[in-house]
């Protein structure tokens, strides 16, 4: 009896051994990626918004809630970017989830002062969350990350952070390249459909004069079309920058009136074509912001 | 000294207020108020030569009240009180209920209260989600006008069948009386669904169940289907009992933000025993009857603002096969700033087809408004 029991425990060690890696779920695509730059392969990352989708706008899928099912952390961008989640993370009825805001040491941007509803559209109450696209910030995710992962697994702290200093290193020599050039575009002003990119300008010092949206989340009007195009003119603007998942005919005809150019701009890890992780993101977005005002 | 002493009160009184306001934001539930208004007119069942449409009538057809929020770490609660019409029609209490989503054994959730039953894909939705403006005929006759809605408990688990199958098992226990009818007479002499009352203060419970299955079959297309089940008294007196068996699916594509195709439907098989016949000493025949109706529903949306729909229904009675009706409801769907603002607009035929009389078909024109005030809320699928 003894001996089954020794036997048993052993082969339910060697199981235990066998499957130890941390499941972890993540919202968006980027998250993904910084996960299994920290976790390595003691990880197994999935993730629930394509680079290609709206993160703004997810249907509560069962098979969302499937994949929360038996994970060991879910790491979000927080500041109600995933109003969705909730319902998704109750549906998952897993007792064991830590929910991760990855936001929690970010500097905000564009908090509210006042109390938001509806007529100013819809605003994230908590300020802008897309803050992921200041590659500066990715150290504050990144951390949070490192910080939940040795939660769940306290014996692998050291080999998490060698991983976040080798993902922190390569961070630094590009975001080296970056500023490089993007610095003689200071002072660039750009239009943008929402607010997808404040983090990112702050970051390069270029300035967002404008949004094809005439509120967050509310579709573009006629007259708010044309006050842009007159603001656009006064001001200069030559770039609209249009986030990959929005149709791009309003802010197509908008580019031509101001006699700007239109370019596709992209806020993922694989939201379009050679954007397959983060660094190649940036190197898009700064690329194609570059190129087009060479271009002008 | 009376100034600083009012400063050290203002600051006590500020220090003390601000965690009370603080509660107070995050405590207050989540309210959310959704009208439908409605414009609509019908020939009222016309011959074809003297078809004429009536005056077209606006009026409230519900205003929704949604109250929800969590009660403690375990468990939320929602509550629907609903009105129709705008005169002095009684608020109703549609919806309330209590969930306990997390501490139970197995992953199971349960409910208790008065709700919506897992049955089918369209009894847990509220109308202004529907793609369509009416109440399929096949619901309306063998579920009634407010569908299998009662008190009860109900719990539900998640089976384990793998990463990519998500299988949900719920099974309920319904007090019964929604979905009991004393005379199925009445129901044949309105014409109308008859699941409605009761008027014995005895109790036959209901039960009802469904296994849910949700498969993604692509990137952009998911399949959900359900099998469900329901068993009850419809006959108090005689103790009669019905079973219903339902199957429905639902298969969305969607490609792009702003397209996507929906095509779902349900099929309903009634079985029940019915008195036959009653002789001079009051003996009874039994008969066994099985009847049944479906519908099928497409819906497409094209843009960002617009979407299109069809749908058929085939119904027969719950107890009569040979008293049958047949229908059809082509809509439109306008949304110009998200969900918070719709328009929708339906044109429907429906034939009656009763039993030896005359068949009788009604066209319908109907506009529909809703709008929705409080929280922003994510789509189920
Ligand atoms: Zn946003």
């Amino acid at each position: 009896m003894k001996k089954l029991m020794l036997t048993l425990t052993i082969l339910l060690g060697l199981a235990a051994a066998g499957e130890a890696k941390i499941k972890v779920v993540t919202s968006l695509s980027d998250l993904a990626e910084f996960t299994k730059a920290v976790g390595g392969d003691k990880v197994e990352v999935d993730f629930l918004v394509r680079g290609s989708q709206n993160p703004h706008y997810i249907e509560i899928k069962p098979s969302y809630m499937l994949k929360l099912k038996s994970a060991n952390l879910f790491v979000t961008i927080g500041m109600q970017l995933e109003i969705w989640a909730p319902q998704i993370i109750d549906g998952s009825r897993n007792p064991i989830l830590i929910v991760v805001d990855c936001s929690k040491n970010v500097k905000k941007l564009e908090v509210p002062s006042v109390k938001v509803d509806a007529s100013m559209g819809d605003v994230h109450p908590f300020g802008n969350p897309h803050y992921w696209l200041d590659p500066e910030n990715v150290k504050a995710i990144l951390q949070e990350i490192l910080d939940n992962l040795v939660k769940v697994s306290p014996a692998d702290a050291e080999y998490f952070k060698s991983n976040l200093k080798a993902y922190m290193k390569k961070l630094d020599a590009k975001m080296a390249e970056w500023m490089l050039l993007m610095s003689p575009l200071k002072g660039t002003k750009l239009v943008t459909y929402h607010t997808s990119f404040s983090y990112f300008v702050e970051r390069f010092g270029l300035s967002v004069v404008g949004y094809v949206e005439p509120k967050p989340g509310i579709p573009p009007t006629p007259s708010h079309s044309t006050e842009l195009i007159q603001l656009m003119r006064s001001s200069g603007v030559k770039i609209v920058g249009l986030e990959q998942y929005y149709e791009d005919n309003t802010p197509g005809q908008i580019a031509i009136a101001a006699g700007a150019r239109l370019i596709r701009l992209c806020t993922s890890v694989g939201g379009m074509d050679g954007t397959g992780d983060y660094f190649q993101l940036i190197d898009h977005n700064v690329r194609a912001i570059v190129s087009a005002v060479k271009g002008s | 000294m009376i100034t600083n002493r009012l400063k050290a009160f203002t600051l006590v009184f500020v220090c003390a207020c601000i965690p009370i306001l603080n509660a107070q934001t995050s405590l207050n539930p989540e309210i959310s108020v959704l009208p439908r208004f409605r414009l609509e007119s019908d020939d009222g069942g016309q011959l074809p030569a003297r078809r004429i449409f009536s005056r077209p009538e606006f009026r409230i057809e519900e205003f929704e009240l949604a109250i929800q929020s969590y009660i403690n770490p375990y468990a939320r609660a929602d509550v629907f009180l609903a009105k129709a019409g705008a005169g002095d029609e009684p608020i109703e209490i549609e919806e309330a209920y209590a969930t306990f989503l997390r501490g139970l054994p197995i992953g199971l959730n349960v409910r208790i209260g008065k709700y919506l039953a897992d049955f089918g894909k369209l009894n847990m939705l509220h109308p202004h989600a529907w793609p369509f403006l009416s109440k399929p005929l096949s619901l309306e006759r063998f579920l009634g006008e407010e569908g299998i809605n009662d008190l009860g408990i109900s719990a539900s688990v998640l089976l384990p069948t793998g990463d990519v199958l998500y299988t949900r098992l719920t099974i309920d226990v319904l007090r019964g009386n929604s979905i009991s009818t004393i005379d199925p007479a009445a129901d044949l002499r309105s014409g109308g669904p008859g699941l409605s009352d009761t008027l014995s203060s005895e109790i036959f419970y209901a039960n009802s169940g469904r296994l849910m299955m949700f498969l993604p079959l692509s990137e952009n297309s998911d399949l959900e289907i359900g099998v469900s089940g329901l068993t009850g008294i419809h006959d108090p007196y005689a103790k009669l009992r019905f079973y219903y068996s339902n199957i429905d699916f639902k298969y969305k594509w969607k490609p792009s933000a702003y397209t996507s195709f929906v095509l779902q439907g349900e099929g309903l098989f009634n079985s029940r025993k019915m008195i036959a016949d009653t002789d001079a000493r009051g003996g009874r025949s039994l008969q066994n009857l099985s009847s049944g109706g479906f519908y099928l529903s497409g819906d497409l949306q094209f843009s960002k603002i617009f979407s299109i729909g069809a749908r058929y229904d085939w119904s027969q009675s719950p107890y009569s096969t040979t008293d049958k009706a047949e229908g059809g409801a082509v809509f439109i769907g306008f949304y110009p700033v998200e969900e918070t603002a719709a328009f929708r607009l339906q044109y429907q035929h429906t034939r009656w087809m009763p039993p030896g009389g005359e068949t009788r078909a009604v066209n319908s024109i109907a506009l529909q408004f809703i709008f929705s005030m409080g929280p922003h809320k994510a789509h189920p699928f």
